[in-house]
């Protein structure tokens, strides 16, 4: 074996032929510049998903072309975005994590888990949106929340951690978040009376460093904001989507979702902390360091579990550290990272009946509509104006790019008890067969503070497909018709598409390899790629 | 003497009691030896349904699957639950509880020091990446079947050595884990991956034999590989049921 090995190590020198992919290591992304990997979910730590490569532009995007497609034999529909590092790439359908050659599609390596039985809601459609990498090993949640750390050269399982105990209505879809040798989790269950948390885990070892309760324990500060008793057991407040992190601040960002149970809020009288919140957090101790709750007291399921934006920009003439969330809710929010600070709330939905305005420390004044038992016609719907398909910032345009959608349900509310293995919605919320959904592409200008374009998008309304954008002035989205789609990152006009013959949930990346860019997007149970000849 | 009633585990006088309980209810429809049937799904080879918990087999036996035509047998009482799926898992193949002759204490010091092995495998999260993972490789084998894979070190379709030379002469040897007519692509001892253009190398040879060594008849004693052997059967022992089925390196 000596033998064999030294000859090994000594054949292995790169060759001129050869393509060489250099083992997958990647440094955190410190720097908010997107090039040839796209390490994390959302690409870097910003959460922008803006790439810097411009090769595609908008002169010669019209000879994009497919490169190749893979297929998942085992997962339900994919949500996941890959991650790209020296050319492998790491998708997840289900329990399932595979590395393929970026540039072939070749499967390198295929790590297979079953999925879990005896999980309810969300959990039990197996959805899995990626993994974190973190040097040689990387990162993913399993549907019954277990956080598997994979050796990325074989796939073989290095640990594996049981996250969330004592309620099984415990799930989780996320892709995890490196952030300073720790990995960040979440998980689902918001609708079904789980408490929410996240929590961090060493890289290497797998062992808990901390976790952050988002429903405080009786006698912790928030807890005024519900009833007393054990209601906060079963209060919601999930964690289903990564957060974003600025290293020069030392804090996370990271949304939280709806209280539960979402639409009989009577049983759960004040504001809710921290449901549909944005949680300000160390990185290092996982300590609050202050919170911005978009809708308290919900009870329309507006999940703020939508990708905070961070943002470098002029705000009214000065620099500031912004972050950016287009909101379930139907409003577009900036705040001052730094301290938390409200500073704006725009209506981007075209039409809501739940709040008169955001007043002017950003809480909103409500409506006299709430869910009842008789029902209630309210928008958004409970599947939001804009829901966790990824937002888009653009340096260059300086707009932020979302997809929303034009919707009203009947909501209706009835006490229920909680139970384990059932769902907490407390009754529901209907489609009138006169309703008709509507997505639309949006431009929300920063600097002005108003929608630049909004563009509307043929389809059914039931496709949950992201945006990113590119140096080069392009936006590339999945459109509500099944298609691929890319248009001008200024204008909104359409420049090339292509069918991927299957609906859309998931959100695009790109990726180069030897000088080559890529655009991948998951569309049904494939992933599909494409570049210039 | 293993095999008198009187020294049967609880799990073995379990399964025992279950057989006739599958006879009776079961095989009507699963067929006699679970392979399935014309009305009901092969529950012994499958892999979704060995790696389901007992609990949740069980759960099955006792509810049925309404929508798929399987009635529910709670009925049977949950002592002949139990022992039902404790038949099952016979007929899996899932406890033969396969002898430890050796030590596998002194095994796991072979595998992680004089015998190597872990240069290339990986057991529960150490050792190598360029070999399978053997976590669960020991799980219903025989020790002598594992010793004699590991004196032959046998290749198989995942462990297959591709040789490519260059244009320049080079020569690059490591796991092939892709190819197609126009390219290979092979995982070198350094971690990282290459794919070669065929139409741009000089040559590509498959090894006719794995990346392994063939000299461990020689290098280990007969108890050095019964020990090694048994390392392999107790790690595989302490695998939890989602680990077990699952090939850690499909292509």
């Amino acid at each position: 074996m000596k033998l064999t090995y030294a000859s090994l190590l000594a054949a292995s020198l790169m060759a001129a032929a050869c393509s060489a992919q250099k083992p997958p290591h990647a440094s955190p992304p410190a720097k908010p510049t997107l090039r040839e990997d796209w390490p994390t979910y959302n690409g870097d730590y910003t959460g922008r998903r803006y790439s810097s490569l411009t090769q595609v532009t908008p002169e010669n995007v019209h000879a994009l072309r497919a490169q190749w497609v893979f297929h998942s034999r085992n997962a339900g529909v994919l949500q996941v975005t890959p991650v790209v590092v020296a050319g492998v790439m790491f998708v997840t359908g289900s329990n399932d994590a595979y590395a393929l050659d970026a540039v072939t599609g070749k499967t390198l390596w295929h790590h297979a888990r079953p999925i879990s039985d005896g999980l309810i809601d969300d959990a039990s459609g197996h959805i899995n949106r990626g993994v974190a990498v973190l040097g040689s090993q990387i990162y993913m949640e399993t549907d019954n929340a277990h956080l598997l750390c994979l050796d990325a050269r074989s796939g073989n399982l290095l640990w594996d951690v049981a996250y969330a105990t004592g309620n099984r209505n415990y799930g989780a879809t996320s892709a995890p978040l490196v952030v300073k040798g720790k990995v960040l989790v979440g998980t689902s269950g918001g609708d079904d009376g789980v408490r929410g948390f996240i929590a961090a885990f060493d890289a290497q070892t797998g062992k808990e460093a901390w976790r952050f309760w988002t429903i405080p324990a009786p006698g912790e500060p928030g807890s005024e904001t519900w009833p007393k008793g054990d209601i906060y057991l079963h209060g919601g407040g999930t964690t289903w989507m990564p957060g974003t992190y600025d290293p020069e601040l030392n804090t996370i960002f990271w949304g939280t979702g709806n209280p539960s149970p979402d639409f009989d809020g009577s049983v759960r009288e004040g504001d809710n902390l921290y449901t549909n919140c944005l949680l300000a957090l160390d990185p290092d101790t996982g300590k609050l360091k202050w919170h911005f709750q978009f809708t308290p007291h919900d009870v329309n399921d507006f999940d703020s579990t939508e990708t905070p934006v961070l943002v470098d920009a002029l705000y009214q003439g000065k620099p500031r550290k912004l972050l950016i969330q287009a909101n379930r809710n139907g409003f577009i929010y900036t705040l001052d990272r730094t301290t938390g600070e409200f500073l704006s709330a725009k209506q981007f939905s075209l039409f809501q009946n739940w709040a008169k305005e955001i007043d002017a420390k950003g809480r909103p004044v409500r409506t006299a509509l709430v869910p009842n038992v008789e029902g209630a016609r309210m928008c958004p719907s409970y599947a939001g104006a804009t829901n966790w398909y990824s937002p888009s910032y653009n340096e260059r345009t300086h707009l932020f790019y979302f997809m929303a959608l034009e919707d009203c349900t009947v909501f209706t509310a009835k006490t229920e008890p909680f139970e384990e293995g059932k769902a907490y919605y407390s009754t529901g919320a209907k489609h009138l067969p006169t309703e008709e959904m509507k997505k639309y592409l949006v431009a929300y200008d920063v600097r002005r503070n108003e929608i630049a374009w909004r563009s509307p998008q043929v389809g059914e309304g039931h496709s949950s497909a992201g945006v990113m954008s590119t140096a080069s002035g392009l936006v590339a989205f999945g459109d509500d018709a099944q298609e691929f789609e890319v248009v001008n990152a200024t204008t909104g006009a359409p420049l090339w598409h292509f069918n991927v013959g299957q609906p859309i949930h998931a959100s695009p990346m790109s990726y180069a390899v030897e000088g080559k860019q890529y655009f991948a997007v998951a569309a049904g149970s494939d992933l599909f790629t494409f570049a210039l000849p | 003497m293993a095999g008198l009633p009187s020294q049967l585990t609880a799990q073995e006088k379990l399964a025992d009691a279950g057989q006739q309980v599958f006879a009776s209810n079961c095989a009507g429809c699963h067929g006699a030896d679970g392979h399935g049937g014309e009305r009901a799904p092969n529950l012994a080879t499958v892999r979704s349904v060995i790696s389901k918990s007992d609990d949740d087999l069980e759960s099955i036996v006792k509810k049925g699957l309404p929508g798929l035509g399987m009635p529910p047998f709670a009925y049977l009482g949950d002592d002949k639950v139990k022992s039902v799926v404790a038949y099952l898992r016979v007929l899996q193949g899932k406890t033969t509880a396969t002898p430890v002759t050796g030590n596998s204490t002194a095994g796991r010091a072979l595998f992680f020091g004089k015998a190597q092995c872990s240069n290339c495998h990986m057991v529960r999260g150490s050792g190598g990446f360029m070999a399978s993972d053997l976590s669960v490789y020991g799980d219903g084998q025989a020790s002598s079947a594992i010793q004699h894979a590991v004196v032959t070190h046998a290749p198989s379709p995942t462990s297959r050595g591709v040789k490519v030379t260059t244009k320049s002469g080079e020569k690059i040897l490591g796991a092939l884990r892709a190819e197609d007519n126009f390219a290979v692509t092979l995982l070198s001892p350094d971690g990282s991956f290459h794919t070669y253009d065929r139409a741009k190398v000089a040559a590509i040879q498959y090894t006719s034999e794995s990346l392994l060594p063939k000299d461990y008849a020689s290098r280990l004693s007969p108890t050095e590989l019964d020990d090694l052997a048994s390392f392999l059967i107790t790690t595989a022992a302490q695998a939890s049921a989602t680990e077990k089925p699952a090939k850690r390196r499909q292509r």
